[in-house]
């Protein structure tokens, strides 16, 4: 497994407690890039009807049954959901996604008016309208992980920080015999699973393969604890929009929760600027401008810290789940853009799928990375 | 709009911002505080002549020079964020109170943070009455006010004595001053001072002050623990073996209303580190120090002096504080002379190194807390939560902050932090420059939502248009 991110250690866990032997490897150690870099969301309001709600749907399920089997371990909190739109046509247009979620099965309540502000008492009156989506979630990843990586070594599994994969060695089959890493070859018996997030592009070429994933930059504002100003996650509908656009500029839209530590979490931007660590001040402040649009109290409260963190995009926003087609034995897990935390354990059943395991519940084609073979040369 | 803008008032910031003027460059000189100086010049909010002259001999030629030299001054102001812009740098400011102040646009930047300081743990430490040694002195200074009656200076290195000293110039009946380390067994550290008069004269002068008040003076020393309801009531003295371990024989209790602790600084890198200026760390030390190369970084028009270059001292920081001045001025082409003291520098940089080596830190402080005692106030970490995220295979102060929260309150680590990087060094064996620290994600100071202002609104000087908050700016 290379990645210890919330995606690797969910699939490594889950792999060795089914009696695989697990190996992960990570160039710095348990969530040190993506995962400790998000909000730690488990979302199905933001998922488009169809393949991707699926998925989610069935992830988040894994996910309440992950805490009770670890109870309080981290801060799993079914806090639910708050999409709200600005206009009148924007709400339009979230009442009619809500109305194809539904059919699919995912609990959604239309607000306005009066019933909207009671839900949500210091939300800016000029919101037009919302819907909540009871099912959304949050936990905090890098317990999440740490609770993964536990239960990992407690079944036998080992965990390697510090290690950088540098290329691999083939058996007679073409298949993966030995990985070379920085501290020395690891002998692979079944597969090697790519679930270095953002950096998956880079890994897999290192091995021979091919997947098209690239850093998608968000930066995430961490306020100073204050009494919880609203007790859900609300976010602005055109956070939705801004996934699925690939124009330049910062792609910002808000994204406002409280943390059991009493601090709120802002976001989100998106940007493609490769893996630059510098924070933009404009970025923070546009983020800031439209956090206190939708709770005008956040003007006093005061900003702690803010971090960037580096989402794996695919040209489809769809994670990539399968073997790579030039590089028999290597399986990826990655590509889940913003939803890793989300998408983890149905990730991890899909790649136990995968290595002959039950069906995860939901269509695996779909993630393959076959889809992108036309893009090709 | 300045050519230059100097981040910090202290004796570095005010020597870079003298030698660029000199040079013909239009300087701003930044400052949190409400008045120039900087932590070990910190003035007085009123003193009777407004001189500053109660607080360093020379300041008052300083203050005028500045003035004269028509350096604008803007204190009561932090830079909450910096960051590359065409043709310079912007910096984002804030009030100390976490209001918005407005940005600056500038060609060059010198960098002159400081430091701050350095505690280690031990039992009752979080009582109130138990502070840093240099926020007893600030109080002292700043607002006349004693911390205490009857007061217990310790911890390591050379601040305890002007701390102390000051103290009982206040009126304070300093009860003992506890030293962990025991600078006359390295005669041969001690001996490199000898070439430095300027330290061994103030140091006889402090000590002077002490002998006339009858402190005692303890080396190989701590402060183990802290007793008291409300507030500190007590504290315990327990002497210690090399490594600090404290040994089971000596135990005395003083009885006291406030204890001063200081183990020494810790360069301030928040904005070095936004710029993405490289660091790095001394052996056995926490935190890191800006890299660079007589005061020129690899940044193009950025420059750094004093301590955030490593600690040195006031009068090391001034020299630094001057070339780096001069280097920014020839920088914007104003070809300042190169006169900086070379000979001097090297004598203030050795005589800096010395005294580091005279208090290295030991690890058998990890000795003088238990389970219980909080290591991280902001978010409420024991020492307990911290040992048992250890065990469980945290090898990094960043693994360590992801399990148990500690560092991610409200002063970001700036307390903790070095202590955590201390700890997870001893319980992995690793080198303090291996196991990170806690200064990576960055906002410099905390600042209202409401005043990081829309993203579109032209980088406007707020202060013009606002005559109170340009009030402070005509005070030196």
């Amino acid at each position: 497994m290379i990645g210890a991110g919330i995606v690797g250690c969910a699939i490594g866990a889950l792999l060795q407690a089914e009696g695989l032997e697990v190996c992960v490897v990570d160039q710095i150690g348990p969530a040190a890039g993506s995962s400790s870099a998000g909000e730690g969301n488990l979302l199905v309001s933001d998922k488009l009807p169809g393949l991707d709600l699926e998925m989610a749907r069935a992830s988040l399920a894994r996910w309440r049954e992950l805490a009770q089997e670890h109870s309080g371990e981290f801060e799993y909190e079914q806090k639910g959901g708050l999409v709200v739109a600005s206009d009148e046509a924007a709400f339009a247009e979230l009442v009619a996604l809500a109305r194809a979620q539904r059919e699919e099965g995912a609990a959604v309540r239309v607000l306005a008016g009066a019933e909207l502000f009671a839900l949500e008492p210091n939300l800016s009156r000029e919101v037009a309208g919302g819907v909540f989506y009871e099912e959304d979630a949050q936990i905090q990843p890098m317990l999440a992980v740490d609770a993964f990586v536990r239960s990992l070594r407690r079944h036998g599994g080992r965990l390697v920080g510090g290690v950088t994969v540098r290329g691999a060695t083939r058996s007679g089959e073409g298949r993966i015999g030995r990985l070379g890493t920085s501290a020395g070859e690891i002998g692979v018996g079944r597969a090697v699973v790519n679930a270095a997030g953002a950096w998956a592009g880079e890994v897999a070429a290192c091995l021979g393969g091919e997947v098209p994933v690239t850093p998608r930059r968000g930066h995430v504002l961490v306020t100073e604890p204050v009494a919880p100003l609203t007790p859900h996650k609300v976010y602005e509908s055109g956070y939705v929009a801004a996934i699925h656009d690939d124009a330049g500029g910062y792609g910002a839209s808000a994204v406002v929760e409280a943390t059991p530590s009493g601090t709120m979490l802002l976001g989100s931007s998106r940007e493609f600027v490769g893996f630059s660590r510098t924070i933009n001040p404009a970025v923070c402040a546009a983020i800031a401008a439209r956090a206190i649009r939708l709770f005008p109290a956040l003007t006093s409260v005061r900003l702690l810290r803010t971090y960037v963190g580096f989402r794996p995009a695919t040209p489809d926003r769809l994670p990539v789940l399968g073997e790579d087609l030039h590089a028999p034995g290597l399986l990826h897990a990655t590509g889940h853009e913003g939803a890793g935390v989300g998408l983890a354990p149905a990730s991890a059943r899909a790649i136990l799928a995968l290595l002959g395991g039950p069906s995860p519940g939901f269509g695996l084609d779909p993630f393959s990375p076959a889809r992108f073979a036309p893009l090709r040369r | 709009m300045s050519e230059l803008v100097v981040v910090g008032g202290g004796p570095a910031g005010m020597a870079a911002a003298l030698a660029a003027s000199a040079a013909g460059v239009s300087v701003t000189l930044l400052d949190a505080a409400p008045r120039l100086g900087g932590q070990i010049y910190r003035q007085p909010l009123r003193d009777a002549d407004g001189s500053g002259a109660a607080i360093g001999p020379h300041l008052p030629a300083r203050f005028a020079a500045l003035r004269d030299a028509g350096v604008e001054l803007l204190t009561g102001r932090l830079v909450w964020a910096v960051s590359p812009v065409p043709g310079g740098y912007e910096l984002f400011l804030a009030t100390p109170e976490g209001a918005g102040a407005g940005r600056l646009v500038a060609p060059a930047l010198v960098l002159a943070t400081g430091a701050s300081e350095l505690v280690l743990p031990f039992r009752g430490w979080e009582l109130p009455g138990v502070t840093t040694a240099g926020a007893a002195q600030a109080l002292l200074k700043h607002e006349g006010v004693l911390l205490g009656r009857r007061v217990v200076v310790a911890g390591s290195g050379p601040f305890l004595l002007p701390v102390a000293a000051a103290l009982v110039r206040g009126g304070a009946h300093v009860a003992a001053v506890v030293e962990a380390g025991d600078p006359l067994r390295r005669p041969q550290a001690l001996a490199r001072l000898g070439a430095a008069p300027r330290v061994v004269r103030d140091a006889l002068s402090y000590l002077a002050v002490l002998a006339g008040a009858r402190v005692p003076l303890l080396r190989g020393a701590a402060v183990t623990a802290a007793v008291g309801g409300e507030r500190v009531e007590a504290v315990v003295v327990s002497r210690l073996d090399a490594q600090w371990r404290p040994r089971p024989d000596g135990e005395r209790r003083y009885l006291v209303d406030a204890a001063c602790v200081s183990f020494g600084f810790v360069p301030r890198l928040e904005l070095a580190r936004q710029l993405g200026l490289s660091d790095h760390t001394a052996p056995g030390r926490p935190g890191a120090a800006a890299r660079h190369d007589g005061g020129v970084t690899g940044l193009a028009g950025v420059f750094v002096a004093g301590e955030l270059t490593g600690i040195g001292g006031a009068h090391l920081a001034e020299l630094e504080g001057e070339r780096a001045g001069a280097a920014a001025a020839r920088y914007l082409g104003h070809g300042a002379p190169e006169r900086a003291r070379h000979g001097a520098l090297a004598r203030a940089g050795r005589v800096a190194a010395g005294l580091a080596a005279l208090y290295p830190l030991a690890p058998g402080w990890l000795e003088w807390s238990d389970q219980e005692t909080v290591v991280c106030r902001c978010e409420d970490v024991t020492v307990g939560a911290l040992r048992r995220a250890l065990a469980g295979g945290a090898r990094s102060v960043r693994e360590l902050r992801s399990v148990t929260r500690c560092g991610m309150g409200y002063c970001q680590g700036r307390t903790c932090g070095p202590i955590a990087q201390l700890l997870v060094a001893a319980a992995t064996g690793r080198a303090t420059a291996l196991v990170g620290d806690l200064h990576l994600r960055p906002v410099a100071t905390p600042v209202a939502l409401g005043a990081l202002g829309a993203p579109d609104a032209a980088p406007a000087d707020e202060r013009d248009a606002d005559p109170a908050a340009a009030g402070p700016s005509t005070v030196v």
